[in-house]
């Protein structure tokens, strides 16, 4: 078959090795999560819903035949949902597969030659090429063959399911970059070179929560080179790419770590050794775009004008004379499974190569004769629900978001169809959307750019905002950025707005733009002019919104009846989107405490004391699942996860009651303490590894490092829950005065032995916010500290 | 041991120190510290150990008390102007810490006598003005295996260091006595009264750590500062092999009373 990718010879015994695995898993012998390494190498992965996986497709070039969609959208009706998804990287994704039918539907695959190996985890993934390659009038020669037998040659080899993250490679036929050669892991451009078909490379590319455009590497390579290049490449990613830290996994980040000229000198290292192979080069065999003009039932058009406002939308001339490709809007890339079996059916008679999905989660069909045209709109027409709106609507893309991806933070689905039902009310005419057609608009649930955001014209990516003790969804608004081959580059953030405002804020700027579109080529040059600047004000229109008893909307995310909230988020790399509200928290401690240094108002200090505490102590919180509803449900979070924890000194317990109790007198003289405070959680924040733990033994030594040192600010070691039995020996120092109580308290351990305990009584204010602190000090435990009536019951555990 | 409430509140700013605490309170309290010579260094050294509660307080000196000497021999008053510094010390130190013993030897430190003043103190603190007394305290604690504290002073500058068995010994630095008059005396050169004080407490800070095993003392350190422009620095010093008493094969063997050279000021010329 002319359009497909060659399968592993090892593939049948790989399934077979997942089915052991699973059948394990299944009988407990193997843990769920040792069995997510294996399958998620198989691009399985898990979604929202409890065991429920989806399975993606590895479409090579974006190809795909009739007969796979049919074969695809069969398996996908019966073990996994109605609808088919296309993604970004022109893949197939099967979603709500269930664990039991994980290998039907490999096997299912297999039959149609297809595989799902490497559609997930530290793997080649996806080879991409421009979706019009072979076709398009701008591009030097064909890019679909050369990401075809790459693609065949890499799946065969073992290291390419080893290495330290994902590696994405992808062609483009011009300097139009339309295959995003110029953000991949390593991307080809085609050249012609004195006669020879070559490509220019670049490398170490990639969107995610640290987006990077790809580097120059060579100008020029002839075409047989493509493969040599892209295993030094590969060859480099696996011998020093970063396996620990997955966050900082990707080629770009052994880019920035090795700089320009070491990178480039261990590639020539590399590709050197690997002319010397003498592997073969890839078997090149050119694609027949000629187009087939099978016998159809006729039809009928019976509104010509619709049928050419159609054509003129949709309907593109290829390099090959008389033949037209044309553009299937598929909605956010869903399709019926039935749709899409239809679709196959209806392509059939074109034969093979006759259909590629595109990089905006459309599809495109291509060598159809113009005489067939006419067949395909009536076609079309009839099977799908909005066959005919302004192409700009349906080349939005966005991520799955929270709706099945465990790392969402905004429902981005739900949001992009709510812009789309506004734009299709009409408000902005559609001739004139037709004339927005080659912008593109991305909106990603959360920093991790699978929606595309970072390379949007007008980007989107969800976050966390907060008004009051309220959060709502909000995004992050972006916008510049540009693909083409020299030019590449990511856009930037203009500022942020509510979820709910997307559909309003989208329509603005269009209109904005529309007003002045005479005056620029495109709007991309708009943006480039004057655009970011309409945009950033736009943003700061939408600054404002409504407080939850005016208006609840604003904290309810797209197509959601529960309340907004991120307790049950977190895990995993969107945790970006938790870092940004903890930064707004730190910036108002750092900004009161401006205040405060500045002494201006001096009759304001307690109030900007209880600012700092109410931060400090709200900060980290949200890292712990906790949303508290009121400044005493606060407190007693904070008291409960990072006091009792040990992680913050029980001496600062106080100051949130003085704050919540108005007790400006005594917070005042505590100025220092509410400090400390401060700088404890900032500290804490700055040791957090992703998974919102606290390196504690980082945390001991750090105060060497330029923090200023509280005493009994930091944990001297973790405690223990549970005392391991009652105190041996109680003491009453209720009435002692600081520090004599804190000498008796040294007194009475110095007769214990190491490991036993003894219970103090302290009184309130000075005693109990000095003494445990003290104790903890010197390396004893505070196991308790309760307050029972006005005094405090404190056990420590002997060092 | 328990101490009493009244101990416990004297002694609370130690015990409330993370490196004393109440087991090191203990062992200041059952510490013995000789000082040898009760004038500008002895002085400050006597009160803040006395102060600091060590259990027994040896002083050893057979001068009377001078006028000359009250201006930085701060532990006696002008009215003691004639008494044994020895009685004069003690009755302060009893003042500032009745808890404390004094033992008052009103005699020189000699070759004869200073093996056994020193036999029954855990710690030895030279507050001696002269290189022959310097020496022979040197030679007696190497001898008689005790730790102990050297300090000198002359004008703005004082040097200190401590000696523990096995560490480098005064005589690992400084062979023997310069001759005489090669280094002039304090009487003669003049010394400013808080140097003697720096250098005392200094003293003073190294018997209790010594006592209560906390920090680390100025052994194979010499720490050498001036008040003027109050540079501190500490040179590291290394035992010598070929030192006469604590060497590898000792000349001094036993101990013996160099040439004393008189302060001039104390004794009339002639």
């Amino acid at each position: 078959m002319q359009i497909q990718y060659r399968l592993p010879d090892n593939l049948d015994q790989e399934i077979n090795e997942l089915e052991g695995l699973i059948a394990k898993c299944k009988q407990g012998e193997m843990s769920p999560a040792e069995l997510k390494l294996h399958r998620v190498p198989f691009g399985v992965y898990e979604q929202r819903k409890s065991d429920t996986y989806m399975v993606r497709v590895r479409c090579a070039a974006g190809c795909i035949t009739p007969e796979q969609l049919i074969k695809i959208a069969e398996l996908a009706t019966r073990y996994g949902s109605d609808k088919i998804h296309l993604t970004t990287r022109q893949e197939i994704q099967i979603h709500y597969v269930t664990l039991d039918n994980l290998i039907p539907v490999m096997r299912g695959l297999k039959e149609t030659g297809l595989a799902s190996r490497g559609g997930g985890g530290n793997t080649v993934r996806n080879i991409m090429s421009q979706e019009d390659a072979g076709i398009s009038l701008d591009e030097a020669f064909d890019t679909t063959p050369y990401a075809l037998a790459l693609t065949s040659r890499l799946i065969a080899e073992s290291d390419s399911w080893t290495l330290p993250r994902k590696f994405k490679i992808a062609f483009s036929g011009s300097s139009e970059d339309r295959g995003y050669a110029t953000i991949a892991d390593v991307g080809f451009i085609t050249r012609i070179k004195d006669g020879q078909k070559g490509f220019k490379v670049y490398v170490a590319g990639g969107l995610g929560a640290k987006s990077d455009a790809g580097h120059f590497l060579l100008d020029f390579i002839e075409d047989d080179q493509v493969y040599a290049v892209t295993t030094a490449v590969k060859r480099i990613f696996w011998k020093y790419g970063n396996r620990k830290n997955k966050h900082a996994a990707r080629l770009r980040f052994l880019w920035n770590t090795l700089g320009p000229e070491e990178f480039q000198k261990r590639f020539d290292e590399e590709y050197q050794a690997v002319k010397t192979q003498n592997l073969p080069p890839l078997t090149i065999e050119a694609i027949d775009n000629s187009g087939r003009s099978p016998v159809l039932r006729e039809g009928k058009i019976e509104d010509q004008n619709d049928f050419e406002l159609w054509e003129k939308r949709f309907v593109q001339p290829q390099k090959q004379k008389g033949i037209f490709s044309i553009i299937v809007p598929v909605h956010l890339g869903y399709l019926d499974n039935a749709q899409a079996v239809r679709l196959g059916q209806f392509l059939r008679p074109f034969g093979e190569n006759v259909l590629r999905m595109s990089k905006d989660q459309n599809f495109l069909i291509r060598n159809i004769p113009e005489t067939y045209l006419g067949n395909v709109y009536l076609f079309l027409k009839d099977t799908l629900d909005h066959f005919n709106r302004p192409l700009f609507i349906d080349k939005m893309i966005s991520c799955a978001g929270a709706s099945t991806c465990q790392l969402g933070i905004c429902l981005s689905r739900p949001a992009a169809n709510a812009v789309i039902k506004a734009l299709s009310r009409y408000e902005i005419p559609a001739k004139a959307l037709d004339t927005l057609s080659d912008i593109r608009i991305n909106i990603s649930g959360c920093p991790n750019a699978c929606g595309q955001h970072p390379i949007a014209h007008l980007g989107f990516f969800g976050k966390v905002a907060r008004k009051g003790d309220k959060v709502y969804p909000a995004y992050n608004v972006v916008a510049g950025a540009v693909v083409r081959d020299g030019e590449t580059k990511l856009n930037e953030k203009l500022g942020e707005i509510s979820a709910r405002d997307i559909p309003a804020f989208i329509q603005e700027a269009l209109k904005r733009y529309l007003s002045k579109s005479s005056e620029h080529k495109n709007f991309e040059a708009y943006l480039e002019r004057e655009g970011k600047e309409d945009l950033r004000k736009l943003c700061a229109q939408y600054k404002e919104i409504p407080s939850f008893e005016e208006d609840k909307n604003t904290y309810f995310d797209w197509d959601s009846d529960k309340l907004f909230s991120v307790a049950d988020r977190g895990k995993g790399e969107c945790s970006a989107g938790l870092f940004d509200l903890i930064d707004m928290d730190l910036k108002m401690i750092e900004e009161t405490r401006k205040k405060l240094d500045a002494g201006e108002a001096p009759e304001k200090k307690p109030e900007h004391l209880r600012t700092i505490v109410y931060y400090a102590a709200r900060a980290l919180l949200i890292t712990r699942g906790c949303e508290p509803k009121t400044e005493k449900e606060l407190h007693e979070n904070f008291t409960t996860h990072f006091i009792h924890t040990g992680l913050v000194a029980g001496r600062f317990q106080p100051l949130l009651e003085m704050a919540r109790e108005r007790n400006d007198a005594s917070l005042c003289a505590r100025a220092q303490d509410v400090l400390a405070l401060a700088d404890r959680v900032k500290l804490l924040y700055e040791i957090m590894d992703n998974a919102f733990q606290f390196k504690i033994n980082e945390c001991a030594a750090l105060p060497t490092a330029g923090v200023p040192q509280h005493p009994g600010a930091f944990p001297s070691r973790e405690i223990t829950t549970s005392p391991p039995s009652l105190p041996k020996i109680v003491k009453d120092f209720r009435g002692v005065t600081c520090p004599m109580n804190f000498v008796k308290t040294k007194m009475a351990l110095a007769k214990l032995q190491p490991r036993e305990l003894l219970e103090i009584w302290l009184d309130d204010g000075q005693p109990i916010e000095n003494v445990p602190g003290s104790v903890r000090e010197e390396g004893h435990a505070i196991l308790e500290q309760k307050k029972i009536n006005d005094y405090w019951a404190v056990v420590i555990e002997k060092k | 041991m328990d101490f009493t409430e009244e101990q416990l509140e004297r002694y609370s700013r130690h015990i409330i120190l993370k490196d004393i605490g109440v087991e090191g309170q203990q062992k200041i309290v059952r510490g013995k510290v000789l000082i040898i010579g009760t004038g500008g260094l002895g002085a400050p050294a006597a009160l803040y150990l006395a102060a600091a509660g060590v259990g027994t307080i040896g002083l050893v000196d057979g001068d009377v008390v001078e006028l000359s000497n009250l201006q930085r021999q701060v532990i006696h008053f002008t009215p003691d102007v004639g008494r044994p510094k020895v009685l004069s010390a003690k009755e302060k130190i009893e003042k500032i810490n009745p808890d404390v013993r004094v033992l008052a030897f009103h005699q020189r430190a000699t070759a004869d006598n200073i093996l056994g003043l020193i036999k029954d103190f855990d710690f030895i603190v030279d507050g001696t003005d002269n290189f022959p007394a310097k020496f022979l305290i040197n030679d007696a604690c190497v001898m008689g295996k005790k730790p102990f504290s050297h300090g000198g002073i002359l004008r703005f500058d004082g040097q200190t260091m401590t000696y523990v068995p096995g560490s480098a010994c005064y005589r690992c630095i400084f062979d023997s006595p310069p001759p005489k008059g090669a280094v002039p005396s304090c009487s003669q050169a003049g010394i400013l009264g808080a140097v003697a004080g720096m250098l005392g407490t200094i003293q003073a800070a190294e018997a209790v750590k010594f006592l209560t095993g906390c920090g680390e003392l100025l052994t194979n350190k010499l720490l050498i500062f001036n008040a003027l422009t109050m540079n501190f620095r500490q040179a590291r010093v290394h035992r010598a092999p070929q030192c006469p008493v604590c060497g590898e094969s000792p000349t001094i063997t036993t101990l013996v009373d160099a040439e004393q050279p008189v302060c001039d000021l104390k004794r009339p010329p002639g």
